[in-house]
């Protein structure tokens, strides 16, 4: 168990909460910053549509009908005759007229002005014509030669539109001797003298009029367009800048992904790949138990606990069981390998040299007359005897796959592979001499009354060559055998089985 | 199951497939030129008349024009024997009571007109006693009425009938709208008369002219103000209003 931990530490939803908060943060600076902007786009388009464009059309409208009023201006200053002059007035009224449903006073005014011109232009022909007319009576029947050709001159002038009627024609047409010797030149010269001013008059006004409606139509070209095209242009800035926005924006939602992601990995992918490694790492007969760094999130941190905890845990059971393991293979009383432990490994030997073309030794070994000195010295005795026996034996398997094991009772036997058959038997004969020399004074003092203690073996081997037809059966008979014949023959004593 | 339901569904749309081609009835006037009157060969015809197709167009109906009694022309209405009234009627607060009105298609004003050597001036105590003609069930009687009380007034059926009364000389002026006079005024009947005085800009006279429908026919009204804004953009507008006249008068 470690007790390391990192000074600063964070909790992981703590963090999550912080990064929640983040990303809404820069979603409301963005909408604090987009919907004034798309607010102002929304106002302005609103503005042209209701305000700026009805005001174009009307303006629009508007000068239309000021050319028209040119167009009436001008055709009334040509027309030849009353009812022309008339037709063309009254339907330059009613455009005049219709001006009053526009608010715009100077335009009101300015038409009605332009109305009163007309009329005067009207009211100076219709004078015209009047004076025309009376002129018409100049001339008394009979006339004289003199006044013949003055009035054949005459009706050559008055056959021009009245409005070319003017001095200087009069003064082409009369010579200055027509002039002197007609009596009627005074009259005549004054009535074209009136009906000239009159045209000046006309012309006067025609021009006063014409540049007023110069001046009205330059009014009118309203500044509605100007204002169209300057909200027209400030949407566009305001849709680029909304654009230039978002492209920050999502800029700085890019970078705070890409911080995100490397404070993911340090923080949290590497660390849960270590914390993994970790786990894997973890093996039940290491010495020692894994141990990982501290890191930076707390609930990662818990987790590197419960690894290394777990860890910790998976080691002590491994030790545990190994224990219990040898246990279950061992003999309480001697301290040899159990029956248990010998089945598995005969099994395994012979298996073994059968596969490897080995030699393998059993030697069954049983302590003669065990009953008998059991009776005479008492059961701890008789322990006391197994004991010394597995001593003796256990000194003779020291090499790798030599097993001593107590078969049961006062049985036991030795597994010995590789070993020639006349090694084996020297063996045994070793072992028995050890056994019956074995000293037992302790006991003997212990026990002074009873006959002093002995303690003889008999032996049974078997010995598998390669080549042996035998199973593990019969080569386990084989050494039964043999220790029943040396019981049979007298006891103490080693005998080989075949 | 459903095959029942399926022929409901299909007699519904059927049905409202019939509803939409059944044909838009209007009613205009007849007597009011050049907006609205019988031409020589014994149609219907002018401002209002063209207006109104063009309008039928535009919405893809149908149309049924009828002429109809100006005083009767909004009981009519109310009545159901025609779905529009398109006869340069004037919104004013009595007739709203009684009907809904669209967005105006045009405007003008009302102005008097007479022999203009006996009249120069047209207030109320000028006009004192003096015989005024004009049509009966109009803004102009009501703004007579309310503002002449001392004149003579003749409310006549019509407006032609009203300018009968001055060339008979029964009436010595008339009183109503400059375009419509305008026609009189340049025939040979109205070569003796003229416009007199300025235009009568009043909230009386406020002489916009509207597109009557029946109350609560929100529908309609929206279909027909949406196609007045189509035909005057798309300029079949102009084209008639070109027709008839020599300026706009929207």
């Amino acid at each position: 168990m470690s007790s390391k931990s990192r000074r600063f530490q964070v909790h992981l939803a703590t963090s999550l909460f912080g990064v929640l908060a983040l990303v809404v943060f820069l979603f409301i600076i963005a909408l604090l910053v987009s919907v004034p902007l798309l607010q102002g786009i929304s106002d302005k388009s609103e503005v042209t549509r209701k305000q700026l464009l009805p005001e174009l059309v009307s303006a629009q409208r508007n000068a239309l009908k000021t050319e028209k009023i040119y167009a009436y201006l001008q055709a009334i200053y040509r027309a030849q005759n009353a009812l022309d002059e008339r037709n063309l007035r009254l339907e330059a009224q009613v455009l005049t007229q219709s001006f009053a449903f526009e608010s715009d006073q100077v335009l009101l005014e300015e038409t009605t002005a332009l109305l009163a011109s007309m009329r005067e232009m009207i009211r100076l022909r219709q004078e015209q014509r009047q004076l025309k007319h009376l002129s018409e009576n100049l001339f008394p029947e009979p006339l004289s030669r003199a006044e013949l050709a003055t009035q054949l001159l005459f009706s050559q002038l008055q056959a021009y539109p009245i409005s070319e009627v003017r001095s200087e024609r009069l003064h082409q047409l009369f010579s200055t001797e027509l002039r002197q010797s007609s009596p009627l030149w005074p009259e005549i010269s004054d009535y074209v003298q009136q009906i000239a001013a009159l045209n000046d008059q006309v012309d006067q006004i025609y021009r006063e009029a014409l540049q007023r409606q110069e001046q009205l139509a330059s009014y009118l070209s309203s500044d509605a367009a100007l204002k169209t095209q300057e909200l027209a242009l400030e949407i566009r800035n305001d849709v680029e800048r909304l654009g230039r926005y978002i492209v920050y924006f999502i800029l700085i939602a890019a970078c705070v992904a890409g911080v995100l992601l490397l404070v993911f990995r340090h923080a949290v992918q590497f660390p849960i790949e270590t914390l993994v490694r970790g786990l894997k790492a973890i093996r039940p007969d290491s010495p020692v138990g894994v141990e990982l760094q501290p890191v930076f999130f707390k609930e990662l941190d818990t987790i590197r606990h419960a690894i290394e905890d777990y860890s910790q845990m998976t080691r002590d059971l491994h030790q545990l069981n190994a224990q219990l393991h040898a246990l279950s293979q061992q003999d309480g009383l001697t301290g040899l390998a159990n029956r248990r432990c010998f089945d598995t490994t005969l099994a395994e030997e012979f298996h073994r040299a059968l596969r490897h073309g080995q030699t393998l030794s059993l030697l069954l070994i049983d302590i003669d007359h065990f009953k008998q000195l059991n009776d005479t010295y008492g059961h701890l005795i008789g322990d006391l005897c197994l004991k010394r026996l597995a001593e003796v034996l256990q000194h003779y398997t020291q090499r790798a796959g030599e097993l001593a094991a107590r078969f049961g009772g006062e049985e036991f036997t030795l597994i010995l592979p590789q070993m020639g058959l006349q090694q084996v038997l020297e063996m045994a004969e070793r072992i028995r001499l050890e056994v019956s020399e074995l000293n037992f004074d302790e006991v003997n003092r212990a026990y002074p009354d009873l006959p002093p203690l002995e303690m003889q073996v008999s032996i049974g081997v078997a010995h598998y060559l390669p080549g042996d037809h035998l199973d593990q059966e019969s080569f386990f008979i084989q050494a039964d055998k043999a220790l029943y014949r040396a019981k049979a023959e007298g006891r103490n004593r080693v005998c080989e089985g075949v | 199951m459903i095959k029942i339901i399926l022929s409901l569904l299909l007699g519904l749309s059927v049905s409202w497939n019939v509803a939409l081609a059944q044909p838009l009835r209007i009613a205009t006037e007849g007597a009011y030129p050049p907006f609205s009157y019988w031409n020589d060969q014994g149609q219907l015809a002018g401002f209002d008349i063209e207006i109104a197709q063009v309008l039928c167009q535009a919405m893809q109906r149908e149309c049924q024009i009828q002429a109809v009694e100006w005083s009767h022309i909004i009981e009519g209405l109310e009545q159901d024997q025609y779905d529009l009234v398109i006869a340069s009627m004037a919104k004013t607060p009595e007739r709203e009571r009684r009907v809904d009105f669209t967005d105006y298609y045009y405007r003008s004003h009302s102005i008097f007109v007479g022999d203009p050597s006996r009249f120069q001036e047209v207030s109320a105590e000028a006009l004192q006693g003096v015989r005024i003609a004009t049509g009966r069930d109009t803004i102009m009687s009501d703004y007579l009425q309310a503002t002449y009380p001392l004149s003579e007034l003749h409310l006549t059926e019509d407006f032609e009938k009203a300018l009968d009364l001055l060339v008979k000389g029964e009436v010595d002026l008339v009183l109503s709208d400059t375009i419509n006079i305008l026609d009189f005024l340049q025939s040979d009947a109205g070569a003796r008369f003229d416009y007199l005085g300025d235009p009568l800009i009043s909230d009386l006279l406020h002489a916009k002219a509207h597109i009557a429908v029946r109350k609560g026919q929100d529908q309609l009204r929206d279909a027909v103000n949406a196609a007045i804004l189509q035909i005057r953009l798309d300029g079949t507008y102009d084209l008639i209003n070109r027709h008839y006249f020599p300026f706009s008068i929207y």
